[in-house]
């Protein structure tokens, strides 16, 4: 589906049985819930168990001595960059590509002490970068980490910016979305006091 | 369009306001029936040029009535297209081929692929232009709104269509531009013109322009009723 075709299927439930509710003036609003709407239901499928692999792409960090950017490589999915969710990424994989898998380490104090030397390690830092360290060196200084071999692929949880990017199977969910978001919206708007 | 001429409507409003030659009926009859000329009309008073302006200056304000009801029949007959507008730019007083406007904008439609836009306020047109690349991008609105004499809409061109007419060219024989039912209308219109000149046709022209000023008051309403009428013949419609 589309952006039009969401806007018109939320525009047209929400005015379901109810034409006087005035909905179909409302598109351009509920348009404006469709990225807040996106962003909801890909967190909450993101925390599913069962449906979580539905919004899990592949990326490819290139790695420029022990660091990337998780923001520029595009998905394997969508092709668009950007759409990780920084969660995501602990719900997902990263491997290199010596083939080792890197573990997570969920802060910057951890990833520069001394780590067993079975794995290696990853570190989301600021602005989506991610710091890779080998298990080939210990570590208890920053200067002493070596960077994994990249690129590092990187599976993920994502947003997907383009609303005809959600699969067929998560639409109906969307859409729920969409006008739960809406109604909230009036509804404090225009809720009866007292 | 009619089949009715200029001519016919001329000689109608010469009868009234007897100035048609004929010192016998035949004669008379002769010159109602042609194309009216110097020799052919008596008065001085009503020159068959004079009698021409006044029936081009009744079809024009028939017209224009046509043009400024809400959905007359006849409407379709004078919609022209603009050529392609860009938001911001002034709404267009003339059709693609330079006919001049008359009424309002009555449909504004996609400059590529002729879908109708929807009339909306200019905060929301202006909102989605400023985030279309953003919190819109690949959702296509299609709104535009008025902002006095400027049109600003969402998409790259539009087409306005709109009611268009040029003061009509007089030739005798061409037929007008209008329907067949206006014949009367237009000969009421100028006789009311033209009886102003002398104040012994001053009951004609009251009575003339009683008729003209009715029948365009009917031009202009006829619609909305139709329109009512129509409403309420749905089920559950309501007026």
């Amino acid at each position: 589906m589309t952006f039009d075709d969401f806007v018109i299927s939320a525009t047209r439930r929400l005015n379901a049985g109810a034409p006087q509710n005035g909905w179909e003036d409302s598109a351009l609003d509920i348009a404006t819930c469709v990225q807040a709407a996106i962003h909801a239901l890909s967190k909450d499928v993101m925390m599913d168990n069962e449906k979580r692999g539905l919004l899990q792409q592949t990326y490819s960090v290139t790695i420029s001595g022990s660091t990337g950017d998780l923001l520029s490589p595009t998905g394997s999915v969508t092709a668009t960059a950007a759409e990780i969710l920084p969660d995501g990424i602990y719900y997902g994989v990263l491997t290199d590509a010596d083939g080792d898998i890197l573990q997570p380490l969920k802060t910057l104090n951890a990833f520069y002490r001394p780590q067993s030397l079975v794995y290696s390690y990853y570190h989301v830092g600021p602005n989506m970068t991610l710091y890779t360290r080998s298990k080939q060196a210990q570590v208890t200084v920053p200067a002493d980490v070596v960077g994994v071999n990249g690129p590092v692929s990187v599976i993920a949880s994502y947003a997907p910016q383009d609303p005809a990017d959600i699969p067929h199977s998560l639409e109906d969910d969307l859409i729920e979305y969409i006008c739960r978001i809406a109604m909230t919206k009036s509804n404090e708007k225009y809720a009866v006091k007292g | 369009m009619g089949t009715i001429t200029w001519a016919k409507v001329e000689a109608g409003t010469a009868l009234l306001l007897g100035t048609i030659e004929g010192a016998d009926v035949s004669t008379a009859e002769t010159n109602y029936t042609g194309a009216l000329s110097t020799s052919t009309v008596r008065s001085p008073d009503f020159p068959p040029t004079a009698i021409y302006d006044a029936c081009v200056n009744a079809a024009m304000e028939i017209a224009k009535a046509i043009c400024e009801s809400d959905n007359h029949p006849e409407t379709v007959s004078f919609v022209a297209s603009s050529s392609a507008v860009s938001s911001g730019a002034t709404a267009p007083a003339a059709s693609s081929g330079s006919v001049p406007r008359i009424g309002p904008i009555r449909r504004v439609k996609d400059g590529s692929n002729s879908r109708t836009l929807d009339r909306e306020t200019i905060s929301a047109v202006r909102d989605y232009n400023a985030a279309s690349a953003t919190i819109f991008n690949g959702y296509n609105a299609y709104y535009y709104a008025i902002n006095g004499d400027i049109i600003e809409h969402t998409r790259t061109t539009v087409i306005c269509d709109m009611c268009c007419f040029n003061r009509a060219t007089f030739t005798g024989q061409s037929t007008i531009p209008l329907n067949d039912e206006h014949e009367r209308l237009i000969i009421m219109g100028a006789v009311t013109f033209l009886g102003m000149k002398e104040g012994m046709y001053a009951d004609l022209a009251n009575r003339a322009a009683r008729e003209f000023d009715t029948g365009l008051q009917i031009i202009r309403g006829v619609a909305q009723n139709v329109d009512m009428d129509v409403r309420a013949m749905k089920p559950g419609g309501s007026l």
